[in-house]
């Protein structure tokens, strides 16, 4: 039976339960553990029974911040490697022997985990893009919204703006969404030849998504508001079934995508799940002052996501 | 002077604050004469209705008097003061308006919303009119009040300039303060270079465009602020963001007054998001021309379209004793 489709931060979390309970629980292998807000996280979301978890890390220190703040690991594996490159990797292998469904970012930095991650020996990527999509639930938007690509690319050209676009509608499959709405972001709703990334989003990026793509609908350019209110799109006169509907926010700046999206998580109490998508296991990220419902939120999309993977062989001989 | 990362709140933290600061202007001296044109929604209508009710405004309204006139009848709009110049040709309307506020004939331009924002600019910065003050940049200016944040931030630039360059940006910050002491009263505006990151990449320009502005602050290249960055938005409006980042030294972190966005996007999507999801009160302000222009975007409410005059009240000010960059 086909799940139905995603629309909320509850229903994610819902999901992921909901996978678990049909016997196909994710393992997450949580890279350098010892960081409290990440165990704090892990150990909730196996409290909640969407996930089992492997704390790989200084073990000493992972059984001290779990002390000092009351969190419960008896249920988690603990793996001891001091070394955080080594935990790194550590967590790799377990993904690549099939042993880990989602590798967490602990205390370490992403370029690090990353580096590990991409390494050729675990085989867990071929040579698209990664990208990070952070996935909104923007209370008084009715759906998700996936912002992308604000934590990984810094100046993509137009080859990895389609890639990112890529992963980000397997996102989107990820969550059952179809037709999957794409807005293309821009500064305004038409074309400009002030801002060059408008003519080429139109002229290449657009129609080749059309082409390539038989279950989305992609326009733009457009603006943040007309993306996500018919009003504002009627204002603008700007028509089609994306404006006030999209799914996804592909935006031309790590800048514009992080800071936009950042600002409506600050003032606007948006749920934030994040996860790096294009290797064969979805990387959770999250950071320290993200509040509990967003880390749980981000390891269930990470869930979620592997999920799909496996039930439709997206990484397999055929390819995605 | 040492940040001990307790956010100030300044006196102006409101738009109620500020439409009171208006009014007291106002009330001292001369309405400003302020053109309303080319306007064909009842929204901005009611706005700038408002504002001359309020007495903050001297209304001139400059168009296409058919059109102008059925709208304000069937609206039930009282403009009765209102002085009118029937111009049916909407290029032709920007121009004269352009040119009367070279003239000094006007105070104030508001922006209506039948024409779009850079074919209206273009017009407006033609080298004929005279609009464009040599050595001066024109630049927007966005006042935000977030439901979450306890003082107004000013936002820039969500409007003129699309991708700023350093001596851009720089120009933006000068403005963006000027306004900011001058208009809202901050003794000692706290500025935020906007980043993705807090940390200087080289692959990055935007963070080390934001490195060079913060230094040439410390080194008193620009002056009547404390300027920090690269920053990520979180780590600008959020104390303890700022402090998990390690950013607890910084005058800026946690407690902006002004953010500096990257480029015209980013201004642009914050802008947008703030007014539909940030429960906030909004508006924004063209300045460093001849006058100051009240602009925001076709999207906004009533409500944001008389912030907007009420910031173009206020900024005619900047006009009236003529000010330099720095």
């Amino acid at each position: 039976m086909k799940a139905a489709p995603i629309h909320s931060s509850n229903q994610l979390i819902e999901r992921a339960t909901a996978i678990a309970k049909e016997g196909r629980k994710k393992t997450v292998a949580v890279a350098a553990a010892q960081d409290a807000d990440v165990i704090d996280a892990v150990s909730q979301a196996q409290a909640d029974g969407f996930v089992d978890g492997v704390l790989i890390g200084d073990a000493e220190a992972i059984r001290k911040l779990s002390d000092e703040n009351e969190i419960n690991i008896d249920r988690l594996e603990i793996v001891d490697f001091k070394d955080v490159g080594q935990a790194a990797h550590h967590a790799a292998k377990l993904a690549s022997e099939k042993k880990a469904d989602v590798i967490m970012k602990g205390f370490l930095p992403t370029s690090t985990l990353l580096r590990v991650v991409l390494d050729k020996r675990y085989g867990l990527r071929r040579e698209n893009t990664l990208s990070h999509c952070a996935v909104l639930d923007i209370p008084g938007y009715h759906k998700l919204l996936n912002f992308t690509d604000g934590g990984m690319v810094v100046r993509p050209d137009n080859e990895m703006k389609f890639q990112i676009l890529e992963n980000a509608v397997l996102v989107a499959r990820a969550l059952g969404l179809s037709p999957v709405k794409v807005a293309v972001s821009a500064a305004v709703n038409v074309v400009s030849d002030k801002m060059p990334h408008t003519v080429d989003d139109t002229k290449q990026l657009i129609p080749r998504a059309k082409e390539k793509f038989t279950d989305i609908v992609i326009a733009g350019p457009m603006t943040f508001d007309v993306a996500t209110s018919k009003e504002a799109a009627d204002s603008y006169a700007v028509g089609g079934s994306v404006a006030g509907d999209a799914d996804i926010y592909l935006v031309d700046s790590i800048e514009e995508c992080n800071i936009v999206a950042k600002s409506l998580i600050q003032f606007a109490d948006a749920v934030f799940a994040g996860v790096i998508v294009g290797a064969k296991t979805p990387v959770s990220l999250v950071s320290r002052t993200d509040t509990v419902k967003n880390k749980k939120a981000s390891l269930a999309i990470a869930c979620v996501l592997s999920d799909y993977y496996l039930q439709n062989d997206i990484w397999g001989e055929g390819g995605k | 002077m040492a940040a001990d990362n307790q956010m100030v709140i300044p006196e102006v933290n409101s738009f109620e604050k500020l439409i009171e600061r208006a009014r007291d202007k106002v009330s001292s001296g001369r309405k400003p004469r302020t053109v309303l044109v080319l306007s064909s929604e009842g929204a901005m209508f009611r706005a700038f209705a408002r504002a001359a009710d309020n007495d903050l405004i001297d209304p001139i309204i400059v168009g296409n008097k058919s059109v102008f006139s059925q709208l304000i009848s069937e609206g039930n709009i009282s403009l009765s003061g209102a002085r009118i110049v029937n111009i049916p040709q909407p290029e032709q309307a920007v121009t004269t308006v352009a040119q009367m506020a070279s003239r000094g004939e006007i105070d104030l331009v508001v922006k209506g919303g039948r024409i779009p924002t850079s074919d209206f600019l273009k017009l407006l910065f033609e080298k004929n009119t005279s609009f464009v003050v040599k050595g001066k940049t024109i630049s927007h200016i966005l006042a935000l009040k977030a439901a979450r944040y306890e003082k107004l931030l000013l936002l820039t630039d969500a409007g003129v300039v699309i991708q700023p360059d350093l001596k851009q940006k720089l120009a933006l910050i000068q403005n963006a303060v000027t306004f900011a002491r001058r208009v809202i009263g901050l003794s000692w505006p706290r500025v935020a270079v906007l980043a993705a990151v807090e940390v200087i990449y080289p692959q990055m320009p935007v963070t080390t465009d934001a490195a060079i502005l913060s230094k040439m602050a410390d080194r008193g290249q620009i002056k009547g602020a404390f300027v920090d960055g690269p920053i990520s938005f979180d780590c600008a409006v959020d104390m303890f963001a700022a402090r998990s980042k390690g950013l607890d030294k910084s005058e800026v972190a946690g407690q902006a007054d002004i953010l500096l966005a990257p480029n015209i996007e980013t201004a642009g999507g914050i802008y947008r998001a703030m007014a539909l999801y940030g429960k906030a009160q909004i508006g924004g302000v063209l300045i460093g021309g001849k006058v100051p222009v009240a602009l925001g975007a076709r999207s906004d409410s009533a409500e944001t379209k008389f912030h907007s005059i009420v910031l173009g009240v206020l900024a005619v000010e900047l006009n009236e004793t003529p000010y330099s960059n720095q």
